[in-house]
């Protein structure tokens, strides 16, 4: 009999307890958690939008061409390293002919008598390069290093969308033969590799120029 | 070192020439036999002050005690289960999921979409709820050894799957963190000098001694184990017996949980993994026979804290983590030889 | 006699113990490492051992063996024993923060390798392993390679063995791989399973996919492990149609690849880089130098049999 009264007081004790340290909250007053893709959109991008003409960046021209002679050269005079890395980061800025379209990129040549174009515009991004190239944003920023990644994947979504794809569709079908583009885009290349042509170019700028050279 | 001292044992026992002379030194090794792993625990201490200056600072025996809290709440159900003749593999997948329970109430709380609200719970709702999970999933142990008369050795090892799947379901793999500093004080913090973690051992050695001791039900847990048939003949209801010692240990390895998941911040879905090795391994160290009927808590306490020295000391005086394993388990096995060797000669 | 022997063993043992207390060293710091049951860990915690070593630092390897209630109480021990440095490869980016935090609160600077921890201001320096970035480029090659070789399919389908799922390079290496795979429609993912970055469990795992899906063209594994596992399991299956895809630069991974085996690529991690400037960066902290990076990404590198020659097993040639 005593055992039953303890047991039961114990139970009405810790159904008691439990109520007094719970709370009944309705669903849509829980805060939303961190939004990469809306962060990249409504402020990463417009800042880098406005960042756009105080970016370190180096002729395309001149690049191609110490890259001949001697890429390490180049890389030390021109190139960005981010962290402990072989990889090189350049901002290049600089006008070519479209030798075709696809749907996917524009094959540009910047300088007439080199063998091949040098430069692939393309839409497909991956990567980090903008952000480490640009450092817009800073895995510093972020509390967690996931966040920073999404946000980056958010940024290169961002400019296949808003850079590169208007450009190719509106280029489609058209007679590209002869038309000068000017850009302004990333690339990154490994340190100790041979330059291999051509050189995937992530667009933060285009613009179609009329005339020629 | 141990083995050396077992053998200077072995040495006096076959010494014995006269039946008078077989009496006196059979009753000087009883009394030795009963402190045995007392010396051993003696011995290690020494052996590791002498090699390392580390290892007798307050910090340092304070971190010994803290870590052990856990494997002691642990070995004390583990006790308590193997005075019935019987054995609990799944405190380890309980203390998993207590811990985890109590994690995702505390930072997530329970999600009831149909009515369009959230159960919020504070440190102490959350925590009475794992208890309670722990509490009863000792009970689903006890029910199917009990009711369906399955082996317990079969059956926790049951619960210790499935258990260790419902952690699984319930993370869904990941770990959950941030519980927040009330939470976390269960873990690391300090009480008039003392750690929480040593606290909530300490009350919970005391309560469990004096309850094996000194009250009916600890004389029916020395029965049952001791000779089961006997003690039901006699009027003890062994059923119930069992199945309360599994519902303690089930809570105690909530307990354990909580200490864990606070000290972590998180908890981990291998959390607990294992761990039931630890209590078994402290439990029988500290004389508890795996066949039932001999044991004591005060055993336990020596028994858990030979594994934390061991634990510690060999980390300290820079064994190779591989030499560690093999290290633990020699002298794990040669602590239960110098017990029956000992035992053998009452 | 038994008494004369045992004074010798406890003299000798005294002796030893003696001599290493008092051993000249620059200071005792601590190497924490996730776990040793892998190699490419184990080379972790080799090449930070050394390099401490070389500087005249006491070194002690801790192995957390993935369990972050280990890791936490060897940072009990770490504190407790008054260690200069902790040079620390976390168990899990969320959970291991309350260390670093303890060791902090006790003074003992704390040096991340190869993953980071998702807080700031607590560790001196993370020196991290972009492995987003090595899932990336991992998937750009896949799509490179696979379109190439099934280049008359209309869909190609593939597995995936993900690593431990609450370590953060899983996800990291995972997201990046999507990030460009999904991107292309010809890909489906048919199965996606969980084989502990362990090479016994990828076995396993990739047998059972090979009995549920046979139609995979290729597995992309979250580590060279289980890469490994997986390559037994097809060549067991005598599979010679399907291609594996791995993470770390791992030592029989390369000579995989060198050989020509149905392993095609895998990402160079750089564990020996990455271990030497954290003992390199603990050594300057421990003589008053307090300007660090507090992120520094060690990027990885693609290894196809295409560039096999300029890379060895855990770094370049």
């Amino acid at each position: 009999m005593r055992k039953r009264i303890i047991l039961t007081s114990l139970v009405v004790l810790a159904a008691f307890l439990i109520y007094r340290s719970c709370k009944v909250v309705p669903l849509s007053s829980i805060k939303a958690s961190f939004d990469p893709k809306a962060y990249a959109q409504t402020v990463v991008w417009p800042k880098l939008q406005s960042q756009l003409a105080d970016l370190k960046k180096a002729d395309a021209y001149e690049v191609l061409e110490i890259f001949d002679i001697n890429p390490e050269e180049a890389h030390e005079k021109f190139a960005k390293t981010v962290g402990v890395s072989n990889y090189r980061y350049y901002i290049v800025e600089g006008s070519g002919q479209i030798v075709s379209v696809d749907e996917d990129g524009i094959l540009v040549q910047v300088r007439p008598d080199s063998e091949r174009p040098e430069f692939y515009i393309t839409s497909r991004v991956f990567g980090n390069t903008i952000v480490m190239a640009t450092g817009i944003i800073k895995m510093e920023d972020f509390d967690r290093i996931m966040d920073f990644n999404l946000v980056s994947t958010a940024l290169n979504q961002i400019v296949r969308d808003e850079v590169a794809l208007p450009l190719i569709s509106s280029l489609k079908g058209a007679n590209v033969q002869g038309m000068v583009i000017k850009f302004l885009g990333l690339f990154n290349v490994l340190k100790d590799d041979p330059i291999k042509y051509p050189i995937n170019l992530i667009p933060l700028r285009l613009e179609l120029s009329q005339g020629g050279y | 070192m141990r083995m050396l001292k077992n053998n200077q044992k072995v040495d006096n026992q076959t010494q014995m020439a006269s039946p008078a002379e077989a009496r006196k030194k059979a009753f000087d090794l009883r009394s030795i036999s009963r402190y045995q792993s007392l010396i051993i625990l003696g011995g290690l201490f020494v052996v590791f002050a002498t090699l390392s200056n580390r290892f007798v600072t307050p910090g340092n025996l304070w971190t010994i005690l803290r870590q052990s809290s856990v494997n002691l709440c642990l070995a004390i159900g583990m006790t308590y289960v193997i005075l019935t003749g019987g054995i609990d593999l799944s405190v380890g997948s309980i203390l998993g999921f207590s811990g985890a329970v109590a994690a995702k109430l505390l930072k997530y709380g329970l999600s009831l979409t149909a009515f369009g609200v959230v159960l919020q719970f504070g440190v102490m709702g959350a925590s009475i709820i794992a208890l309670i999970v722990g509490l009863a999933t000792g009970l689903l142990n006890g029910l199917i050894i009990t009711v369906f008369s399955v082996p317990p050795f079969v059956a926790t090892l049951g619960t210790m799957t499935a258990v260790r799947g419902f952690i699984m379901l319930w993370t869904k793999g990941y770990p959950i963190t941030k519980l927040g500093e009330t939470f976390d004080f269960i873990g690391s913090g300090w009480i008039l000098g003392v750690p929480t973690p040593v606290w909530i051992a300490g009350v919970i050695t005391v309560v469990a001694s004096v309850f094996l001791r000194f009250t009916r039900f600890g004389r029916y847990v020395y029965a049952v184990g001791g000779n089961e048939r006997a003690a039901v003949l006699s009027g003890v209801n062994a059923k119930r017996t069992k199945l309360i010692t599994y519902m303690i240990s089930g809570f105690l390895a909530a307990v354990a949980g909580l200490i864990v998941t606070a000290r972590l911040d998180s908890a981990q879905p291998n959390a607990g993994l294992m761990y039931e090795l630890d209590a078994i391994a402290a439990a029988v160290i500290g004389g508890a026979s795996l066949s039932g009927g001999k044991g004591t808590i005060e055993g336990t306490i020596i028994g858990t804290l030979i594994i934390g020295v061991l634990n510690n000391g060999l980390v300290l005086t820079g064994v190779s983590p591989f030499w560690q394993q093999v290290a633990k388990g020699f002298i794990i096995i040669a602590a239960v030889i110098a017990e029956r060797i000992g035992k053998g000669r009452e | 006699m038994r008494r004369l022997i045992v004074l010798v063993v406890v003299a000798a043992l005294l002796l030893v113990g003696v001599t290493a207390v008092y051993a000249e060293t620059k200071g005792k710091v601590a190497v924490v490492i996730s776990t040793l049951n892998n190699p490419w860990f184990v080379v972790l915690a080799d090449a930070a051992k050394q390099r401490a070593e070389e500087l005249g630092y006491e070194v002690t390897v801790f192995d957390s063996q993935n369990d972050t209630a280990k890791e936490s109480a060897h940072f009990d021990t770490i504190i407790a024993a008054g260690f200069d440095a902790i040079l620390f490869n976390p168990t899990d980016a969320d959970g291991s923060i309350a260390n670093v935090r303890r060791a902090k609160e006790a003074g003992i600077p704390v040096f991340c390798i190869d993953r980071g921890i998702n807080a700031r201001g607590l560790a001196v320096a993370q020196i991290y392993s972009d492995n987003y970035y090595g899932g990336v480029l991992m998937g750009e090659y896949f799509v490179k390679f696979m379109k190439e070789k099934f280049k008359d399919m209309k869909t190609i389908p593939y597995a995936e063995l993900l690593g431990i799922l609450s370590a953060q390079p899983t996800w990291d290496r995972s997201n990046g791989f999507h990030s460009v795979v999904d991107n292309y429609k010809e890909f489906v993912m048919v199965a996606q399973q969980c084989a502990e970055f362990d090479r016994d469990t990828g076995f396993k795992v990739t047998e059972q996919i090979l009995q549920a899906h046979p139609e995979i063209k290729a597995i992309w594994c979250g580590n060279d492990a289980m890469a490994l596992g997986a390559l037994k399991a097809v060549e067991a299956a005598g599979r010679k149609d399907i291609y594996i895809f791995g993470f770390d630069g791992a030592e029989d991974v390369i000579y995989a690849i060198q050989e020509g085996k149905q392993i095609v690529a895998t990402i160079m991690q750089f564990p020996k880089l990455m271990s030497r400037l954290a003992a390199e960066w603990a050594d300057q902290y421990l003589r008053g130098e307090r300007q660090f990076p507090e992120i520094v990404p060690v990027t990885v590198e693609l290894v196809t049999s295409e560039n096999i020659e300029k890379y060895a097993p855990y770094g370049r040639k």
